[in-house]
């Protein structure tokens, strides 16, 4: 059977990618990098916003390193800083 | 003979009494005065003016930025006056007398009297914060009060730090208000914001963020950041009890292409009104201890969501965070504007990509309207913007559409190979890069041409009926 993980997209990322939230078929070793290359894969526009955002798996803060993978059924959101006031 | 025990001890009470009552009477006084010298003014002429100074000369009784630098005084009790005035935090289990007598003597700086500051300078003051500064540049304008309601319509034109000092202190005259009308940059910023005990973060622009971000952590202070945009806000305390600090979580500043502000972008009114109301909830638990339990987190708010709130959860500060790491290497205030590469306002600035001589003017292009001169109007503002207001005959192909769109343009020429493109936006900025799109690819034989200064510059000098938003 297929296993998922869901994406959540905030502000500006929202904006570029024309939706809330999508999901990806998983897989083994998707860390940091893998993600970054699915999500441009899927949403070229997200290009000059993922530079500059923070990943957060299941609600918590992710460094942009290889210390993680993602696993299956996680919810990854992506944020980028909003600057308006 | 000793007189009647009710005469001798209710001599000094009544002294007293009336001592209290006099102060009360005053203050009353006082803010009765200052309401009534913004109804006068604002009655003038000169409130109108764009640089305020009419309004800003004519107001007493809110301190400006020098007297920040006298040292605030603590106190040790609150007066009666005060007490009746906060009951209702003083009886709340978990507050109390200790928790208020916390905010009323902290210093607090309100960076940004905008969407953000206004709901949070607003319950900070009313909260009973000892002493609050307020930073501003900008002045009031009619398209701020949708969200900014700290302003109103009688201030057009004033600053806006003086603004909302003054609804503050009619609000609460207890309340110690700064005025500081000034952009903070690098060489301002450092003595300003060691003068206080919080920031808060109520800025617009990705350059004061970072700017602030750095004198929070050289000066050691919390800073409690908010921003909004369209429907969606955030909220995080930086550089609190060994949390991280901006530069951990948002090292490179977006480039500013990607940048949206609330005036190209949009922004519903009570956004940022909410985010700044979460901000004054997070000083006060600054203020009073209330969250010193808490790990860091930022909180997501998307207005349209079923899920409005979301709360992430936060490390520690990167041990190699070049701000608040173990070896630091930014350890003075930098250029923010260089290192952000936009401009430490929201306001959009006029872009210069094409010669003068691939434009034309507003009035010009009335001519050639006059003329019936056949062209092709191309308006390249997003379709939401389309839909308030355009010219007569405008084709509406938005500038991100354009590149796919170019048989759209080629078949609204009718024919004619070498007919004319005008080009219109809402500032004339838009309107440059969609010239240089219709001149690579050879849309026409004839001029393509965008119209300065848009169709904001169209109602300021050619039809004063054309609405602008």
């Amino acid at each position: 059977m297929t296993q998922h993980f869901k994406v959540l997209y905030f502000a500006s990322a929202k904006d570029a990618s024309k939706t809330d939230g999508d999901k990806f078929e998983w897989s083994d070793n998707i860390n940091a990098e893998a993600l970054t290359k699915l999500l441009l894969a899927r949403h070229p526009d997200l290009a000059p916003i993922l530079k500059v955002s923070m990943f957060a798996v299941n609600m918590e803060y992710m460094d942009q390193d290889h210390s993680w993978t993602v696993q299956p059924g996680d919810e990854v959101a992506i944020i980028p800083p909003v600057s308006g006031g | 003979m000793s007189a009647p025990t009710a005469t001798t001890e209710s001599l000094e009470v009544r002294v007293k009494r009336l001592e209290q009552e006099k102060a009360a009477l005053e203050q009353e006084l006082r803010a009765l005065r200052l309401e009534q010298s913004i109804t006068l003014t604002a009655s003038a002429p000169l409130a109108h003016s764009t640089n305020g100074e009419g309004a800003k000369n004519d107001l007493q009784g809110v301190p400006s930025s020098s007297t920040v630098f006298t040292p605030f005084e603590k106190v040790a009790a609150l007066t009666n006056p005060e007490i009746a005035r906060y009951g209702r935090q003083l009886i709340l289990p978990g507050f109390g007398i200790q928790a208020q007598m916390d905010l009323r003597n902290c210093s607090m700086l309100v960076v940004g009297a905008g969407g953000l500051g206004a709901s949070c300078a607003l319950y900070l003051g009313a909260a009973g914060v000892g002493r609050l500064g307020i930073v501003d540049h900008d002045t009031v304008d009619i398209s701020n009060l949708h969200r900014q309601v700290i302003h109103n319509e009688a201030r057009q034109g004033m600053s806006k730090a003086r603004s909302a000092a003054l609804s503050v202190q009619l609000l609460n005259p207890h309340c110690e208000v700064v005025v500081h009308e000034l952009v903070l940059e690098s060489s301002n910023a450092q003595d300003i914001i060691n003068a206080y005990d919080i920031i808060i973060d109520a800025t617009d622009n990705v350059a004061t963020r970072y700017l602030l971000n750095d004198a929070s952590v050289l000066g050691q202070k919390p800073l409690v950041s908010g921003s909004a945009l369209r429907l969606d806000g955030q909220l995080t305390i930086y550089n609190y009890r060994g949390g991280p600090c901006y530069r951990c979580l948002f090292p490179t500043p977006p480039p500013s292409e990607t940048v949206t502000n609330c005036s190209d972008g949009g922004v519903l009114g009570v956004v940022p009104g909410i985010v700044g109301c979460l901000q004054a909830l997070e000083a006060i638990k600054v203020a009073t201890g209330l969250n010193k339990e808490d790990p860091p987190t930022m909180t997501l708010f998307s207005a349209n969501s079923s899920t409005m709130f979301r709360t992430i959860k936060l490390r520690k500060r990167k041990a190699e965070c070049i701000m608040c790491g173990d070896s630091p290497t930014i350890t003075k205030l930098i250029d923010y504007v260089r290192f952000c590469g936009s401009s430490a306002t929201d306001k959009t600035p006029d872009l210069f990509l094409i010669p003068y001589n691939e434009r034309i003017t507003c009035q010009s292009y009335e001519e050639l309207l006059k003329c019936r001169v056949p062209h092709l109007l191309l308006d390249v503002r997003e379709k939401v913007q389309f839909d308030i207001c355009s010219l007569p005959s405008s084709l509406n192909i938005p500038l991100k559409a354009l590149p796919n769109e170019l048989e759209k343009v080629k078949a609204n020429l009718e024919g004619q190979a070498d007919r004319p493109v005008y080009v219109v936006c809402r500032r004339g900025n838009d309107s440059q890069p969609a010239v240089r799109i219709l001149q690579e690819n050879g849309i026409t034989t004839g001029e393509v041409k965008d119209i300065v200064g848009g169709l904001e510059r169209w109602s300021n000098t050619i039809d004063p009926d054309f609405p602008k938003y």
